[in-house]
């Protein structure tokens, strides 16, 4: 159970001067997480003043992360609660809680663990996963998520209590916008204006995800590095491949796959048994010559070095040649 | 196919090249079908030839992360303009297609890496100091800049291959493909292990620079070429990562190239191209050695913006003659051999290596069978070694029947020009079909549906809260529990056998019943419905995937199916064995569904190895047989429609049985009710509860 005393409300605190906090969260950020520093000054500042946040990204590209991260940097650790809506069975029970039987006190309503979150003074609650949300959760949601509202109607509760937001609580919500998005569900347009902080999370670059894997996963070998170097660059074309027009591919590589490889990787995979094992089953083979697959087996070959010469040509200096 | 596409063609991938192809074009000849296989060949060639391309398309996009075109020359366009790739039209020749690729990459990069712009305005980029040299030696700035810019190319076509070759070390057989046919040759070999191109005129220099790279190069054949060689520095050349540095290493060789023209020129002898020609293979001795003044060494060529430049106001690159000196061991054969060679590595230099041409006709041919994305899949290796032989068949594999290829020469199954009762027939039976689908999918309707039961007062189960009052009374079944019955998405495939057999009334029966499927899909949510139809050209079975519900409307039913026609034999076996890989894959998620329409008699004579084999009666029908199972392994279930007339011909009934087994079916194809019980019958055993 989360303590509220240790509830730390920054605004409220003397001497806090936000544009020195500000200038100051850029390096308060842990190396795990890559983010843009205007984003992420962004963020902590929405999060210190109690908005909505939603944050839009493509699947692995550290949404999540990004969300605790905050908690953490703010000092509400304790204070943080969890919501998986795509996880979620039945939204009434999550969202507001169950009627349960007892046999010494006959029925009764218990409060679910959100309720309890949002009575915490400047909490921060994650809604991970929100394009996913059942649509009786989202009609939850609305009039919390209001800012002229800010409340939550306990309907099954004896006397239909309403429960206020509590000062300073910060929503974060997550989503996957996108056609490739199958089992997400279409944010209307009076939900996504209940977030008026929206920042847009981009896949991490090629170095980024290279030098988060590296540290994560303490890789120093040298042919372990080149085969995650060669790893990052795949995953990274296919991010950009799928933003073409007239792509060639309809799924990208996300860093949770990337992940899992550089695992392999420390477990002594060769890029090629990584590529048959991890990569190819996620491009479809239907269309032959055409398919997704051939043209990643085409990509995985560019990094799979062939039976040739090291050196392309020969440096006639170094050639053994008497001086003219 | 090379060793290096291995890695990403599979199997039943695997192109034949022209010299197989050749092997065939004899056996055929004995068949006495010359004409008509050539044109077949054609097609066949035409159809290798798109699939070469799409695959080096890849390697370009991966290359450079753009979807940059990658076409065949048609118009005398040889080099990248830095918006296109241009191939050749030999590329499906054995030995050229690594090349091919390699080219390709480079091209790529010079996309990914070149400035073009810097190329255009090299003649301005020009230092003084080279034109402080140059210009006692009469040499104009246009062919001053012309071979700044030759250098320049030669120092950006080294950086960028040495940056693609590094970075992309499972490509470097492409490029060792392509430096060895270029680069390394041994007729280049042996010129640099000869006399020639030891005099220092930009002729030599040009040559000894451009094959510095060779193992067999020699630093003391001219003067300044260490120093050259030093300006250049090989070892270090990435160093030069931007375009500016490359271009100064080009006008530093330039500098050391002219000095050392100038200071020799005067007490060199030097002979004329045209001179050497004529010493044939010569006594050695250098002719005439004192015609040529300066104004000989280098006259008026053209500055020919090799990288999609705009032409200059001088004459051809060919004018800039020079010498290159004799040597009494090079025939006068071997001599033009080494300056062929040479004058392909200048044009490989400037970008204007020669690609051998589509025609107009071929280009059209060539987009149509891109757009219908046509492929040519090898098959029956099974059936060819029951014969002892070592072959396969190729299948012509249609994904995307378009209005264009429907209606050209490259489509065997075209109702023809005039041909309007056949035509009416067709357009009847759709409408015909239409009505009747419409009625199947009423009776198919129910796989929309999504059926929630919820069963109340149970002991078990999930907290009913209208039932929480009911405690008072001792009541403890206060629980629910739900069951919901939906179904599996759906992927229907059906292959309609259109073979001349079929023609006539078969044939419309066939097509309302496919229409009528198709139309009985479109009004079901998840299903997903392709229909093909089977045939054969002359020398290949023919599959043309004429309907696809996920991508095309119902209306090119309407519109392109009254052109189709019953042509041709049945390989039916075949057909499948081509198909099969281009099925959606069945997974637990998906129901999916092969429904066959033919009429049981599987023909096709077969050209392998110069013997002609046949694909009939039992050995067929086995073999069709073998397919089908092939096909039910691979999840589906498989629903066979014998189409007949009024007589049935019991061979056929027969053969039809073999290769179906439980799942033919004997029906009135027109009775819709029919239709629907044998679908629903399959349907209902995947149902998902």
């Amino acid at each position: 159970m989360k303590n509220n005393k240790t509830t730390i409300n920054l605004l409220t605190s003397k001497n806090f001067n936000m544009k020195d906090y500000l200038d100051k969260c850029i390096n308060l950020r842990p190396t795990s997480l890559i983010m843009d520093d205007l984003k992420w000054k962004y963020m902590v500042r929405s999060a210190i003043r109690g908005k909505n946040i939603l944050l839009l990204g493509p699947t692995g590209c550290g949404k999540t992360l990004a969300a605790q991260t905050v908690a953490k940097v703010l000092g509400k650790e304790s204070s943080f609660y969890y919501f998986n809506l795509g996880a979620t069975q039945d939204a009434r029970s999550a969202l507001i809680g169950n009627t349960h039987f007892d046999k010494g006190t006959g029925t009764l309503f218990k409060e679910s663990s959100f309720v309890k979150a949002i009575r915490t003074p400047s909490a921060i609650i994650l809604l991970d996963e929100i394009s996913r949300a059942h649509h009786d959760g989202v009609n939850i949601l609305m009039t919390v998520l209001d800012d002229l509202q800010r409340y939550l109607r306990l309907d099954e509760k004896e006397d239909s209590e309403i429960v206020k937001v509590a000062e300073g609580v910060t929503f974060i919500a997550t989503a996957n916008v996108g056609n490739e998005y199958t089992a997400t569900r279409v944010m209307d347009r009076a939900l996504l204006s209940r977030f008026p902080v929206k920042i847009e999370m981009s896949p991490l670059d090629v170095d980024s995800e290279y030098n988060l894997l590296k540290t994560r996963f303490d890789i120093n070998d040298d042919k372990q590095l080149g085969i995650l170097k060669s790893v990052c660059e795949i995953a990274d074309h296919t991010r950009k491949q799928v933003k073409t027009e007239d792509s060639k591919l309809t799924n990208f590589i996300p860093t949770r796959s990337t992940v899992e490889i550089a695992e392999l990787i420390v477990d002594g995979f060769n890029l090629l048994e990584i590529a048959e094992s991890t990569i190819y089953p996620n491009f479809t083979e239907d269309g032959g010559v055409d398919s997704e697959r051939t043209y990643m087996k085409q990509l995985v070959q560019k990094y799979v070095p062939s039976e040739s010469k090291e050196n392309l040509f020969n440096d006639p200096l170094k050639s053994d040649q008497p001086p003219f | 196919m090379s060793s290096l596409s291995d890695f990403w063609l599979t199997e039943h991938d695997e192109w034949d090249f022209i010299e197989e192809a050749k092997a065939d074009n004899e056996a055929v000849a004995l068949a006495d079908e010359m004409i008509e296989t050539r044109q077949s060949e054609h097609t066949r060639q035409l159809i290798r030839l798109s699939s070469a391309r799409r695959a080096i398309a890849n390697y370009v996009s991966i290359l450079t992360n753009q979807n940059i075109p990658v076409t065949f020359n048609d118009n005398n366009i040889n080099c990248t303009d830095g918006t296109h790739v241009y191939l050749s039209s030999d590329i499906t020749k054995k030995d050229n297609f690594d090349v091919a690729v390699g080219l390709s990459l480079h091209e790529a990069s010079h996309i990914k890496y070149s400035d073009f712009e810097l190329f255009k305005s090299i003649w301005m980029k020009v230092p003084r100091s080279i034109y402080d040299i140059t210009e006692p030696l009469n040499i104009s700035k246009d062919v001053v800049s012309k071979i700044c810019k030759d250098l320049l190319n030669y120092v950006e076509d080294r950086y960028i291959d040495y940056m693609v070759h590094t970075n992309a070390p499972g490509y470097r057989g492409y490029y060792d493909a392509l430096y060895d046919k270029y680069f390394n040759a041994k007729v280049i070999n042996d010129a640099l292990d000869s006399e020639l191109y030891k005099v220092p005129s930009v002729e030599s220099y040009m040559f000894r620079i451009i094959n510095l790279t060779n193992p067999n190069t020699n630093l003391r054949a001219l003067p300044g070429l260490t120093d050259i060689a030093k300006a250049l520095d090989l070892s270090n050349i990435v160093r030069l990562s931007k375009p500016e540095d490359r271009l100064n290493v080009a006008f530093n060789i330039a500098e050391i190239l002219f000095k050392n023209i100038t200071e020799v020129g005067e007490t060199k002898t030097i002979t004329s191209v045209d001179e050497v020609k004529g010493s044939g293979e010569g006594d050695g001795e250098l002719q005439d050695s004192n015609k040529n003044d300066k104004n000989n060494v280098i006259t008026t060529g053209s500055v020919e913006d090799i990288l999609g430049g705009e032409q200059t106001a001088v004459n051809s690159t060919n004018d800039v003659v020079t010498n290159i000196g004799q040597d009494s061991t090079i025939s006068k054969a071997k001599l033009e051999k080494i300056k062929k060679a040479f004058d392909r590595q200048k044009d490989f230099i400037k970008g204007t290596l020669k690609k051998k041409k589509v025609s107009k006709k071929e280009k059209q041919i060539l987009d149509t069978l891109e757009k219908s994305k046509v492929e040519l899949v090898d098959v029956a290796h099974d059936y060819t070694k029951s014969f002892n032989l070592n072959g396969s068949i190729e299948c012509i594999v249609v994904k995307n029947m378009t209005k264009d290829l429907l209606f050209s020469d490259e489509c065997p199954l075209y109702i023809g020009d005039g041909n309007d009762i056949s035509y009416k027939k067709n357009l009847d039976s759709i409408n015909q079909g239409i009505i009747m689908g419409t009625k199947l999918g009423r009776r198919l309707q129910i796989r929309n549906e999504v059926n929630t039961f919820k069963f109340s007062r149970r002991y078990t189960g999930k907290l009913d809260k209208r039932l929480i009052h009911e405690l008072g009374f001792s009541d403890e079944n206060i629980f629910y529990t739900t069951l919901t019955e939906k179904y599996k998405k759906i992927n229907f495939h059906i292959s309609v056998d259109a073979s001349a057999s079929m023609d006539g009334s078969k044939w419309n029966r066939a097509i309302k019943l496919c229409v009528a499927l198709a139309k009985a899909a479109s009004m079901l949510d998840n299903v997903n419905l392709t229909i093909s139809f089977r045939t054969t050209t002359n020398r290949n079975p023919y599959i043309l995937v004429a309907y696809d519900s996920k991508v095309d409307k119902f209306s090119k039913i309407r519109n392109l199916f009254p052109y189709l026609s019953a042509r041709g034999t049945t390989p039916e076996g075949l057909c499948f064995e081509a198909i099969m890989k281009y099925l959606p894959v069945a997974d637990d998620n998906t129901n999916s569904y092969f429904v066959n329409m033919s009429d049981g008699e599987p023909y096709f004579s077969a050209y392998i190895d110069q013997s002609v084999i046949s694909y009939s009666n039992e050995a067929a029908a086995k073999h069709t047989q073998t397919q089908v199972k092939k096909i039910r392994n691979n999840g589906y279930t498989v629903i066979s429609y014998f189409i007949t007339d009024n007589y049935i011909n019991p061979n056929s009934k027969e053969l039809f049985k073999i290769m179906y087994g439980i799942d033919a079916n004997y029906i009135n194809v027109e009775n819709y009710v029919q239709i629907a019980n044998t679908l629903n019958k399959k349907m209902m055993e995947s149902l998902d509860i």
